[in-house]
């Protein structure tokens, strides 16, 4: 008995190993507070490194451009100039617009307050798989951020927050297999649930073949469940197509924003659990 | 073996961080060398036991909490890819670098497969399609050429003398 033992070691570890996975998988399907926490710790060590990176980067960058990449200088500020004189003449046009904008928001009752306010924060890294879409932004728990939280680029939804440190959070990208954003088609008001693919596209489920979802269409969020404002923009429809078996059609959308060269974000807030300022 | 633990340690943290970091802002699109399956191969090549298999176990998890979602996946396809190291390596003579690059490219898709089938079963059955083949075959293809610098690196580092020793008989 202790030879079979002693003999087949490696295949019967294995076996307790692959079990364990198996069980790992499970329980963190179930609680994800615990790979979360193991998250933490681990970026906790990482997140000061990618941000002395981004940082020592950023300098390098800056450095070479300013001082050391000169050429064709004397035709840019040539150009600059000109260009200079346009948006001069742009700008006084810009100028009329935005008091006319000003007014028509008054007549209108726009109200400024939408009840949210925006983190802005720098991406630092990116997720080490090439499997898992998540990015590492600079802002953590000091900042008033918190997990589920909507991370967007401009109007264009990019995320939410999952695991948050002190001064670091991940932040799962749309376009993760685990992501799934409610949303309404905005021209005809359909709903539908889009999910990522784990690739640069996403892809919205839960639609009626007899409803028409237009090639070029625009999806925004719904505002259900709590983590999105309602109205964020999450991509256009790329291509439809009626013929797959089943209920409902097959939808792919093209993110608004192009995740895979972020740079900065900002998470929203709602106003209610925002730390009040000292 | 401290040491050893703690080189492997060291070297796994390195290779999250040029994974999550460094790749990236070369190319933003780019697809990373998958730097912990190259140390699972490594821990195959060099240490194929029941020891070496818990280090690559615990090389998986690391990866998953990483990633910080799910708790398993990569360690499993750590687990399938070190026993699929051992079985070839029995058959081939595994010191080349070439044989390491067809060894880390074949291991290497079996533990993306072995990722998409836990993620299919646990996740999401339609998961799996053309597209992400593509980046199982390119991420291999990646780790396969970075893998025979990586082991060179590995191996003539303290780890290395300390097997090399180990295998002439000699008390380290």
């Amino acid at each position: 008995m202790a030879d079979f033992f002693r003999k087949h070691s490696l295949l019967l570890t294995a076996g307790l190993l692959l079990l364990s996975c198996l069980q790992l998988m499970s329980v963190s399907i179930r609680n994800p507070d615990i790979p979360q926490f193991g998250g933490r710790m681990l970026n906790a060590v990482l997140a000061p490194i990618q941000g002395a990176y981004q940082a020592s980067t950023a300098w390098a960058r800056t450095v070479w451009d300013r001082y050391l990449y000169l050429v064709g200088v004397e035709e840019e500020r040539s150009e600059l100039q000109h260009r200079i004189e346009a948006l001069e003449a742009q700008n006084s046009r810009l100028i009329e617009f935005e008091s006319e904008n000003r007014r028509l928001k008054q007549l209108l009752s726009f109200s400024e307050g939408t009840g949210f306010r925006g983190v802005p924060s720098t991406v630092i890294g990116r997720d080490p798989s090439n499997w898992v879409r998540t990015i590492t932004i600079d802002k953590g728990s000091a900042d008033g951020l918190r997990p589920n939280l909507a991370v967007v680029d401009g109007n264009a939804l990019v995320g939410q927050t999952t695991v948050v440190n002190q001064h670091s959070a991940k932040v799962l990208l749309v376009t993760d297999v685990t992501s799934a954003v409610d949303v309404i088609v905005q021209g005809n008001r359909t709903p539908g649930i889009v999910e990522g693919t784990g690739l640069e596209t996403l892809r919205l489920r839960y639609v009626p073949k007899e409803i028409a979802v237009p090639v070029g269409g625009r999806i925004i969020t719904a505002g259900l469940g709590g983590v999105y404002p309602k109205g964020l923009l999450v991509g256009v429809v790329t291509h439809t197509d009626g013929q797959v078996s089943g209920m409902f059609q097959s939808v792919e959308i093209q993110p608004n924003v192009d995740l895979l060269r972020l740079e900065n974000v900002m998470v929203i807030i709602p106003e209610q659990s925002a730390p009040r300022d000292e | 073996m401290t040491r050893t633990v703690l080189i492997f340690t060291f070297a796994a943290l390195l290779g999250l961080v040029v994974q999550a970091t460094l790749v990236h802002s070369l190319y933003p699109a780019a697809i990373a060398p998958d730097f912990i399956l190259i140390l699972v191969v490594f821990l195959a090549l060099q240490y194929g036991n029941s020891l070496g298999l818990v280090g690559a176990f615990m090389l998986g998890v690391a990866a998953d909490f990483a990633s910080g979602k799910f708790l398993g996946p990569h360690a499993a396809g750590c687990i399938i890819a070190f026993l699929a190291v051992i079985l070839i390596s029995r058959k081939v003579y595994a010191d080349h670098f070439v044989t390491v690059m067809f060894l880390t490219f074949f291991v290497s898709i079996v533990k993306g497969l072995t990722y998409m089938v836990m993620l299919m079963v646990y996740v999401r059955a339609d998961l799996f399609n053309w597209q992400i083949g593509r980046i199982v075959f390119m991420e291999s293809a990646i780790s396969a050429i970075v893998a025979p610098v990586l082991m060179f690196l590995l191996a003539i580092g303290p780890v290395g003398s300390r097997l090399q020793t180990a295998r002439r008989g000699l008390r380290p």
